[in-house]
Parts: C-alpha cells; structure tokens; sequence
C-alpha cells in the first residue's frame, strides 16, 4: 500500500473525498500564486500544510537525525524552483518530486561507506536468529519493530550504491509502482525496472552474506 | 531448519515491517523558523519568477520557422543558380590540386 500524505491530517489520499482533495488543491495553487507574486510569508502556510508529507518521504530515506535539514533543503528548493510549478499537477506531487530526487543528492555527497559483516554486533545476530524463530505474526511484527532491526536494515542499504538504495527504497520498500518512481525520479521506466530488478538482487545478496556467516 | 531462499525471504520481510513501521521524529519547534530564515534570505537575493509560457513558445515558434526558412533559402539557391554551386567547388578542388603540388 502507497503512502500519500496530504495536508489532511494524515489521511491519504484515495481516502479523501473528492471535492475535498480538489479543495486542498486549489488552497495550494492560490498560495504558489501569491509567494510568487512577491508575498514571501504566504510560503510559511505553504510549508507547514506539507512539512509532514516531505518528512515521511524524507524519513523514509535518511537517517532520522538528518530529516529537519533535508527537508529544509527541499523547501528552499521548493521556493527558488515555485516559478517552474505549471498547476497542471498536485502541488504534492511536484514537491515529492523535489524531495526524493534531493533524498537522492544526500546519498550521492555521503562517503560510500566501508561495512563489513563483522561490523554488526552479536546483539544484531541474536535479532536475525529470533526473527527466524518467529512462530506467530504478532512475534514477528515485533522482532521488527526493534532498535536491531533498523540498525540491519540501515547497514543492508548503506551497502547499496545511492542508485539502487533509493530504487530498493522506492519499489521494495515504500511500494511504488515502477512507473510512479520513475516520474518521481525523473528516469524512464525501463531504467528504473532495470535498475529495480538489479538493486533487489543486490540486497538479497547482501542479506544472504548476512544470513549465512 | 528452514530452506535458505524460505530464509532469506522471511529476513527481507522483516526488514520491509521495520520500514514500514519507522514513526517519524517531531520537528523541532524552530524547524519552521528557521526555514523560513533561510527563505527569505533567499528572497532577498533570488525571489521566485514565474516562467511565462507564451514567451518560451514563441522563441521555439521563431527559431522552427527561422530554420525552415534557411533551408528553402539554400534550396532554392541550389535550383536558380546550380552552375554558380558547381563553379565554387571547381574552384576549391583547384585550390586543393595546387596545394598538392606544392607539398610534392
């Protein structure tokens, strides 16, 4: 399931009745209007209607401790970008498109990171076994709701290349369709298959290096 | 014991139920603040100009129709006067033959 968070008080989109999303639309579109016609605090309105909505696609991407700085980033780009927004889509989901594709810049400026198996902790191995020895839903649901779990999943996808991580994150992980993340990324879709197809495999080997030692 | 594909899928869907599951942190009460700070001190320098649409499709109008015209110029250049096209490239292959005898 796609997660489209709106200035709805976190409901998604499809559940939104109709005139009601095209109501928050229009909300949008007026104040784009009236920062670029120079009233620069209306985009205070603008960025608080959206500020939750740039923080779950940022914090689904970066570390936790980096998310108010991204997502500052991607407003300022918001900002000095408002003269390209047609109104010929949701103003969400050309921000969306601002935010994944910097969420993509961040990785791309990180060092690539040098992580060894051996850098992960008897604590996590403990995790994995524990995972496996899961017997009901509500056991394994909270295996994976624990500190270790996020810890092996961050060390998995620091190991991918800023390519395939945000393509894993994307398709795999967040649930869009090939031809959603391609719009958001700004790639085709046979790129983006391609690339998908390749980063799944990737991370299944890494996870395997990890499953076996 | 497990088969390691049954595994390996059991691990990766864990790993999607700790994403899913990952709250997002508050924004720090100044977050708002301090982005707007920062926005109009890129206001100041670089406000946001709106891209006029007509102007950008009569420049690419303007450079389609200056281009045609250019082609139907040569072309019809070549038509009326073939023999002044033919006279410039005997001119340049006897330019070319000297140069030869010069290097001999």
């Amino acid at each position: 399931m796609v997660e489209h968070y709106y200035p709805t008080g976190g409901m998604s989109l499809e559940s939104l009745p109709g005139d009601m999303m095209a109501q928050s639309f229009r909300a949008d579109d007026d104040l784009v209007r009236r920062v670029v016609a120079g009233e620069t605090e209306c985009f205070e309105d603008l960025m608080l209607r959206h500020r939750n909505h740039v923080g779950r696609i940022v914090g689904n991407h970066v570390p936790h401790d980096r998310v108010a700085e991204v997502a500052q980033e991607i407003f300022v780009k918001a900002y000095t970008g408002l003269g390209t927004y047609r109104f010929e889509e949701p103003f969400p989901h050309w921000l969306a498109t601002i935010a994944v594709r910097t969420c993509y810049d961040f990785w791309r400026t990180q060092q690539a990171a040098d992580l060894p198996v051996s850098a992960l902790t008897a604590e996590h191995q403990r995790w994995i076994d524990q995972v496996m020895a899961a017997q009901s839903d509500e056991d394994f649901a909270e295996q994976a709701r624990r500190q270790e779990a996020s810890e092996v999943l961050q060390w998995a996808l620091a190991r991918l290349s800023p390519e395939n991580r945000l393509v894993v994150t994307l398709v795999h992980l967040d649930g869009h369709s090939i031809r959603e993340a391609a719009a958001l990324l700004g790639w085709s879709v046979v790129n983006v298959k391609v690339r998908a197809h390749r980063a799944r495999q990737a991370l299944r080997n890494i996870l395997e290096e990890l499953e076996t030692r | 014991m497990r088969p390691p594909d049954e595994r390996l899928e059991k691990l990766e869907q864990a790993l999607l139920e700790t994403h899913r599951a990952r709250q997002m942190p508050p924004w720090d009460p100044r977050w708002a603040e301090s982005v707007m700070h920062e926005i109009r001190r890129v206001a100041r320098r670089q406000p946001p100009v709106r891209q006029n649409d007509d102007v950008a499709h009569l420049v690419w109008r303007t450079a389609g129709f200056a281009a045609a015209l250019a082609i139907l110029l040569v072309v019809l250049l070549m038509i009326v006067s073939p023999k002044f096209v033919s006279e410039e490239s005997g001119l340049v292959a006897e330019e070319i033959h000297l140069g030869s005898l010069f290097l001999e």
